[in-house]
């Protein structure tokens, strides 16, 4: 499985953590390769430090960077990474490619096997996790074939919109609803992403899920970490407490914050 | 009796009282001992959970040229709107509140707030890279922390106005959990930890320079 991930000024020091939690998990993988993508005028150390981790996850990495800048804020810088990948990969590797952004989260060791198995089996062109808000769409990370304009051409001129918030029941109706994804948005009004402050807060993971997105903060991949390092603790800890996630307690009693002087 | 002490009892602050105190050493003899040699280079100070404002006061008057801001969910809560002082109502863990309406950086953060674990490790990890390099982010009464502390509902102002959702279950192995993280990075020599102090009730983390 080709996987395709990219990144900018905002986000380089999450994906190098993803790409450290990644090699903390399989090792470097042999059986998949990545393609990176830099944002156009990333800094030169910070393209050096991403590789570097990412080389410790995956044995072939090939990074790319878009000839030119489009940094004009979501969706339109992310459409802009996108098609870059989906340009070069569609040209070149010519094989279905899994998009994961630094905000994703992989579970459990293997994670990208369990995701390459499924996606064989399951023999449709796209897989993903269907998420009915703000309407039934197939969300971004997912996996994608090469020739995405055969089954969904206007994910490839998405305009103002984000890619996969175009063509969406025809990319639905051409997907594997796989329950390898779980997608939780968070406190979508906020647009606050769940974050994952203890052990008990994990409870909002889905069994069975292998690739959590989104968590902006790095405290799931603490958690999961604290896992390995002490299963036994956290398993006590994880039946301590409620399964409250913070994000959800703004849900519908946030008000905007008073500066009172 | 230090300065800051001094102050403490001077605006009514409980942090210098003998429920803040072990062996004769309150918190402010604590902090006073880490903060004494800085007092006129802290210009950013966050205090949460401010109750009536006393401590806030104490910190304007020990920091000559700080701005203090105290946060606090509870809207009886009365900060001293004077001068250099500044009160945002809010929750420790509302992202959007700290990511807007506070200032970048900090000298100084103290979390005085919910003693809710899980608002404790998020307020953490949410305002630790706000904090200036060679900064100090405090966190007080860790006693609550081994235990449910829902039973401060009905005690502490602003407990109740947490939602009811609020995992209030605090098990300080979690905490633990963390700092044995802080502390692996440190003896790795990775991160920007620069040390981690215990005292009675009282954790101090300072960052690297």
């Amino acid at each position: 499985m080709i996987v395709a991930l990219a990144y900018c000024h905002k986000d380089w020091l999450a994906a190098h953590r993803l790409f450290e939690w990644m090699a903390e998990l399989d090792g470097r993988q042999t059986n998949h390769s990545l393609v990176l993508l830099a944002s156009t005028g990333m800094e030169q150390n910070k393209i050096h430090a991403v590789s570097v981790m990412a080389k410790l996850a995956f044995e072939k990495v090939e990074t790319i960077m878009p000839r030119q800048a489009n940094e004009q804020g979501w969706p339109i810088s992310a459409n802009h990474l996108f098609l870059s990948a989906q340009h070069f990969i569609s040209r070149s590797i010519r094989t279905p490619f899994l998009w994961i952004e630094p905000d994703c989260v992989p579970l459990v060791p293997k994670w990208l096997d369990a995701l390459s198995n499924e996606y064989d089996e399951a023999d449709k062109p796209f897989m993903g996790c269907v998420y009915e808000l703000p309407w039934p769409h197939v969300t971004g990370c997912a996996i994608y074939p090469a020739n995405i304009e055969k089954y969904s051409p206007g994910i490839l001129t998405p305009g103002v919109r984000a890619w996969d918030m175009v063509d969406t029941e025809t990319t639905i109706a051409n997907a594997h609803h796989s329950l390898l994804f779980h997608h939780e948005w968070g406190n979508f009004k906020y647009n606050i992403a769940p974050s994952f402050p203890s052990q008990a807060s994990m409870k909002l993971l889905r069994k069975g899920a292998v690739l959590f997105h989104r968590c902006k903060d790095g405290s799931l991949i603490d958690r999961l970490r604290e896992r390995r390092e002490y299963p036994r603790q956290c398993k006590q800890l994880a039946g301590m407490g409620s399964a409250s996630n913070l994000y959800q307690e703004f849900e519908d009693s946030h008000a905007p914050a008073a500066v009172i002087a | 009796m230090n300065d800051l002490q001094n102050l403490g009892v001077k605006h009514g602050t409980d942090k210098a009282d003998a429920n803040h105190s072990f062996d004769a050493v309150s918190f402010l003899d604590v902090y006073d001992s880490y903060f004494k040699g800085i007092r006129g280079n802290v210009t950013e100070v966050l205090e949460i959970g401010v109750h009536r404002g006393q401590s806030l006061r104490m910190w304007r008057d020990y920091f000559p040229k700080a701005e203090v801001w105290g946060i606090d969910i509870d809207p009886s809560s009365s900060a001293d709107n004077g001068e250099r002082t500044h009160f945002v109502l809010g929750s420790q863990a509302d992202w959007t509140l700290m990511a807007k309406v506070l200032p970048e950086f900090f000298d100084l953060i103290i979390d005085d707030g919910s003693h809710v674990l899980d608002h404790i490790l998020t307020s953490l990890r949410l305002l630790w890279e706000r904090v200036k390099p060679g900064g100090f982010y405090c966190i007080e009464d860790l006693c609550f922390s081994y235990t449910d502390i829902r039973s401060t509902v009905g005690e502490w102002p602003g407990q109740s106005l947490n939602p009811a959702t609020t995992n209030f279950v605090n098990d300080r192995m979690q905490l633990d959990l963390v700092l044995r993280r802080i502390i692996r990075d440190m003896d790795e020599h990775r991160g920007d930890f620069a040390a981690v102090h215990f005292h009675p009730g009282q954790i101090i983390f300072q960052k690297t320079a």
